[in-house]
């Protein structure tokens, strides 16, 4: 019982340690992230098209996701990409304002002048019910805008001159779909696409379904990836590289601190198999 | 007394409906989109589709009233545990009355905004009714429909004035900050506008004066859209935003997120007392796994430099084969299953009819 | 301090508080913990409820219904006529209510229907999601064993090819469990698959720590960043 406490203390420790002191490590390369950075800077969208984020996570795995939905994000708004954001998720609800917010914030404050405001940079369609029912639903409708009906706010998204005009859903050019959950991320890989239309979908995903999620980067499903808060903060290193001015220490202390982390858990399970056969081979030799 | 007869008819009629359940939207994917079309479902679709959805939403009071049923006895009856299942209560309806609050007032809002919308829309109405006479419809002359959007544009634009210099006030936009700049800055060209709009003769409405609405539409639009920010930002600093905010920022999101991290130092535990390399198999698994660890962190690199690269490949090959596998398999099974369920061969218990 | 700061302010405290609540389960089982987490729950089952009223009743059926999306102008004219057949809603609706009859010894019956007609979609749904995920899936693993790049025969490419479709066969071989292949050939690659499983296992295992960290990680950080900030702040240090 003690020594399961121990434990707690130390891995308590060794996240806490980089952490109050601020160390922050380059992160592992990883090139999934960069796939997705190139997609979504390659991505063309003209007048009236727009990428479609779904944030489809809560509490339990926001250590994760957030940032990942902040990256994106800053990369879709330095890029002017209009972004429609909603979930299926009701428990990422306070995510969709809080996240786009920050972003928009901190591209003010670095580049005075410029705005990204509400309505223009971003709607947020909000919380919609019904998974694959929705998804297959909106896929055929003949108006994204007029189907998303209204905002959070309660405004007609049509109302706003970014989003009056999607039209048909091959108007979405990038879908990313934040989250945890399997079931949400299938519904977007089943019921996103119609006869002639395959979207090009980027998911940020938690560690735990990276292994799942590279069956669908083999197949072409996925064609960006961002796993868990290392693919995040390698996102965040290729776009400091791009954009020099772009806030990333704060993710990659985060890292840091997960790393330490993962050695001491690794150091765990070397002491796990060593003890008991240091103490089998002394019983023996006893 | 239930009979044979009738246990029978029940079990007939919940395979009926089980079917007719999957039966639309089977056709919807296996007909021709043609076909689809001619037969209406695709104009209706989205209307049907959101019926589906109507007929699950309707069961979310089974979980309120399940809730209630138990943790309100427990508290009523005082049973051991009754302090907690208070605190679940006042936890639910505290959640229930602050989004009930902010919706309330989002509602309010979104009136006052639509408001200004319909300014510029009944503009580019009246346009579109003079140029073409409507069908079906009866409208009254152009100059009536002028003079009830002047009177409704003086009123208005008074409100929006009123509600920014009660936002300045409030600390919630600051007089100077450029949003309230643009606003007001807008009223005076929405009321510029309603004051030309005075002067014409709208008896007999000319091109140029019908242009003009439009060009008001436009400035209306933009007055819109300007006061729609405003608005929202001063909603941000409200009471019932604000409870909202701190139920969900302060309890509910760090609640969960602190319940899920216990997982952080369990796994710990965990991997040091059970992760033991008893034979060539789990020798594998624990090659692999720290493989992928080492591969995904910083230090990683400073071990051996090409972990990451290895991490890749392991992920890319005999993981997602592994996995693909996994997944098809599963997938197959899902499949079989959803077909028996549909077609409720396999549901005997369920559609049987008995309690 | 303003009001919006001062919401904040205590909204991080009572975060803390809360986070350490929950923390102090590992230490052991008390009464703190069991009290913040019933109060997680009966705040996660109010949230749920509303959101599906204010985001989806609400907007899409009840108003469409109540024609109070019909915009009247100034002038008594409407922007579009109010559409009676958004009151065919109410037949779903009220099908839907037959869940409510599960309390009922008599009636509970009529729960079925509506439960049946709920597992029918979907099945339907099942169906085609399978094909739309799957199709691109076995597509993508008809790889060639043999690479070519540039003209030359790509060694690597090729052998991570025909580990990828050995590794994909074998395991779907391990799994097969439909009928007896002990003695065949079948049978006898089945043990191959296991080995292969392991390392699968073992990526799982390495994302999962990764996972489970994150969340460790996130809450160390709130607490020793923003709550002893938040501290400082209230005592008047910070």
């Amino acid at each position: 019982m003690g020594g399961r406490r121990l434990i707690y203390l130390l891995m308590i420790l060794a996240v806490g340690l980089p952490i109050v002191c601020g160390i922050s490590q380059k992160p592992s390369r990883l090139v999934s992230a960069e796939r997705m950075y190139d997609v979504v800077e390659q991505v063309k969208v003209e007048p009236g098209e727009v990428a479609m984020i779904w944030l489809d996570f809560g509490p339990n795995t926001v250590a994760e996701n957030e940032p990942q939905t902040q990256v994106l994000v800053e990369h879709l708004f330095r890029r002017r990409i209009p972004v429609v954001l909603l979930s299926q998720y009701q428990q990422a609800e306070r995510f969709l304002t809080k996240i786009p917010n920050e972003v928009a914030k901190r591209l003010e404050a670095e580049m005075p002048g410029q705005q990204w405001r509400y309505g223009e940079a971003w709607v947020n369609a909000g919380f919609r019910p019904g998974g694959a029912i929705f998804i297959q639903s909106m896929v055929n409708a003949a108006d994204v805008s007029k189907f998303l009906g209204r905002d959070v706010n309660g405004m007609p998204i049509s109302y706003y001159p970014t989003f009056s005009a999607i039209g048909g859903v091959e108007r979405v050019k990038i879908v990313g779909e934040i989250t945890g959950l399997i079931g949400v991320f299938d519904n977007i890989i089943q019921f996103f696409q119609k006869n002639g239309y395959r979207p090009t979908i980027v998911h940020g995903c938690t560690s735990i379904t990276i292994p799942e999620a590279y069956i669908f980067l083999d197949s072409g499903q996925l064609k960006g990836l961002l796993e868990g808060i290392a693919g995040a903060a390698w996102y965040s290193v290729v776009l400091k590289e791009h954009f020099p001015r772009s806030e990333n220490k704060e993710l990659l202390v985060t890292n840091t601190a997960l790393s330490a982390a993962h050695i001491v858990l690794i150091l765990l399970i070397v002491l796990g198999n060593l003890v008991p056969l240091f103490a089998r081979r002394r019983a023996n030799h006893g | 007394m239930v009979t044979n007869h009738t246990t029978d008819t029940r079990a007939k009629l919940v395979r009926i409906f089980t079917f007719l359940g999957g039966i639309y939207f089977f056709l919807y994917f296996v007909l021709p989109e043609s076909a689809v079309t001619v037969i209406g479902m695709k104009a209706h679709h989205e209307q049907i589709s959101n019926g589906f959805i109507v007929i699950g939403a309707m069961a979310l009071g089974l979980g309120l009233y399940n809730i209630m049923r138990a943790h309100g006895a427990r508290v009523v009856f005082q049973r051991p545990g009754w302090f907690n299942s208070l605190a679940l209560l006042v936890g639910l309806f505290a959640m229930i009355a602050a989004t009930s609050a902010q919706w309330i007032e989002n509602v309010r809002n979104a009136k006052d905004i639509r408001r200004v919308q319909v300014l510029g829309e009944f503009a580019t109405r009246i346009v579109e009714d003079a140029r073409t006479q409507p069908t079906g419809r009866t409208v009254p002359p152009v100059a009536e429909r002028v003079a009830a959007l002047v009177r409704y544009g003086d009123e208005t634009t008074a409100l929006i004035e009123a509600h920014t210099n009660l936002s300045v006030q409030a600390g919630t936009n600051g007089a100077a900050s450029l949003l309230v700049m643009e606003v007001r800055e807008r009223i005076a060209n929405t009321r510029g506008k309603l004051v030309d709009c005075k002067g014409s003769a709208w008896e007999r409405p000319s091109d140029e004066d019908l242009s003009r609405l439009t060009q008001f539409s436009q400035d209306a639009a933009k007055l819109a859209s300007s006061y729609s920010i405003l608005k929202r930002s001063h909603d941000a600093h409200s009471l019932s935003q604000k409870v909202y905010d701190f139920l969900f920022d302060g309890l509910f999101n760090q609640l969960g997120s602190a319940m899920f991290a216990l997982l952080g130092v369990y796994i710990a535990a965990a991997a040091y007392r059970a992760f033991r390399v008893r034979t060539i198999e789990s020798g594998l698994m624990m090659t692999a796994a720290v493989i992928v660890m080492l591969g995904q962190i910083s230090f990683g690199k400073e071990i051996y430099e090409h972990v990451p690269s290895i991490r890749q490949w392991l992920l890319e090959v005999p993981n997602s084969a592994a996995f693909r596998a996994i997944r098809l398999g599963a997938g197959v099974a899902g499949l079989m299953l959803a077909i028996r369920m549909w077609l409720s061969i396999e549901s005997r218990s369920f559609s049987s009819g008995r309690k | 301090m303003d009001s919006s700061a001062a919401w904040s302010l205590a909204s991080v405290l009572v975060g803390g508080l809360s986070t350490l609540a929950i923390f102090s389960f590992l230490i052991k089982e008390n009464g703190y913990y069991r009290f913040f987490e019933h109060l997680f729950i009966g705040i996660a089952a109010g949230l749920g409820p509303m959101l599906i009223i204010r985001d989806f009743l609400w907007p899409n059926i009840l108003e469409p219904m109540l024609g109070l999306t019909v915009v009247t102008y100034p002038d008594g004219t409407q922007a579009e006529p109010y559409q009676p057949l958004y009151l065919l809603y109410l037949v779903p609706m009220a099908f839907g209510c037959l869940y409510y009859f599960i309390y009922s010894q008599r009636y509970s019956w009529l729960a079925k229907l509506v439960i049946g007609f709920t597992l029918g979609a979907s099945g339907a749904l099942a169906i085609r999601g399978f094909f739309s995920e799957a199709i691109p899936q076995i597509a993508g693993s008809f790889k060639s064993l043999v690479v070519f790049v540039e003209g030359n025969v790509s060694l690597m490419e090729s052998f991570n090819n025909i580990l990828f479709v050995a590794t994909l066969l074998l395991v779907l071989n391990y799994f097969f469990f439909t009928f007896g292949k002990e003695d065949s050939l079948q049978g006898k690659l089945a043990p191959v698959g296991r080995p292969l499983l392991m390392v699968c296992f073992g990526a799982f295992f390495g994302s999962t720590v990764m996972a489970r960290l994150a969340l460790l990680v996130e809450r160390v950080q709130f607490i020793v960043r923003d709550w002893v900030a938040a501290i400082g702040t209230l005592v008047g240090v910070g």
